[in-house]
């Protein structure tokens, strides 16, 4: 194992939970869901640069981060259309929950998580099909 | 002085000197790795102008990720850009212009923080006012991404996943891996 590979090891772990941090600690300090999804990404760039790109594709599967896509996409639609089903209009988290301020609470956090998990899986998918993956 | 002058004084040199690095560069792999630097100045001088979220951006997108797709597509396509003998007049005057024009409007900009400058004079005080009754999260720039203008946000995470699947259907196409022999 090279420097670089046993780094890339020790730190992966590390970053990932900052980027998690930086993800759901969005309505608090800097941040959100397009920040925690590039730094989330960037843990398993770094892991493809110091291993080989099939070896970070067989822990993450390109078939995951296509679906993780548009989840990401269709999680942020759905939370509009509970918060429809709820009495309110598309997006207007206050009409998730009875308590409307923990509802706007709890929109952020599904349209961050829905943001975060695109953000993460788009760019995951263009450095998959750069690396030459195929499948 | 105060020291904040020093550290921009010292960022703007550095972006400086990583531009005309990636410029005079030989071999594009050097191009990419001075834009690197380039993108991680710009990002410390985020932080500097007090804009942390776009600094994270910065770091991780520009630095990162845009860095590595460069050099896997230069894996894929060799060293040479195949620009040998095209003259840079034409584009060089016109990044001539373009920065004389910028410079021009720079001129005109409010200072930086000044509370009369337009982006203060619409919503925006509406908005810091009222966020923290409306939506309660002590961070006004996400009340506004996510909760005020959370339709805008849905487009972006909309157009984000339209991008990433282009991408995919371009370079998954059939066509592409009988070139390769794959």
């Amino acid at each position: 194992m090279t420097i670089l590979q046993a780094v890339t090891r020790f730190l992966a772990p590390f970053i990932l939970l900052y980027g998690l941090y930086v993800l759901f600690h969005g309505a608090y300090g800097p941040g959100g869901g397009f920040q925690g999804g590039a730094i989330c990404a960037s843990a398993f760039v770094a892991h493809a640069l110091a291993f080989h790109i099939e070896e970070t594709e067989a822990i993450l599967p390109l078939r995951l981060v296509r679906a993780g896509a548009a989840a990401g996409v269709l999680l942020y639609g759905a939370t509009g259309v509970l918060s429809m089903i709820g009495g309110g209009s598309f997006l207007a988290y206050g009409s998730l929950l009875p308590d409307a301020a923990l509802g706007q609470k709890a929109g952020i956090f599904l349209i961050e998580a829905g943001v975060g998990v695109t953000v993460f899986s788009v760019m995951m998918t263009v450095v998959y099909m750069l690396g030459g993956i195929r499948k | 002085m105060e020291a904040i002058y020093l550290v921009n004084l010292f960022l703007l040199f550095a972006l400086i000197v990583s531009a005309f690095a990636v410029l005079a560069a030989k071999r594009l792999l050097h191009a990419v790795v001075m834009g690197g630097a380039f993108s991680l100045t710009m990002a410390c001088e985020y932080l500097v102008l007090a804009a942390p979220d776009v600094a994270m951006t910065e770091a991780a997108v520009g630095t990162g990720i845009a860095s590595v797709s460069l050099l896997l597509a230069l894996s894929r396509t060799g060293e040479d850009d195949g620009a040998k003998g095209v003259s840079y007049a034409v584009p060089a005057m016109a990044c001539a212009a373009l920065a004389g024009a910028l410079c021009a409007a720079f001129l005109t900009l409010p200072p930086v923080g000044s509370g009369d400058s337009p982006a203060y004079l619409h919503v925006a005080s509406e908005y810091l006012r009222n966020a923290r009754t409306d939506v309660g999260v002590p961070n006004v720039v996400t009340a506004i991404l996510a909760s005020y203008r959370g339709m805008d946000t849905f487009g972006e995470a909309a157009v984000i996943f339209a991008a990433g699947t282009g991408v995919y259907a371009l370079l998954a196409a059939p066509d592409n891996e009988n070139e390769d022999g794959a």
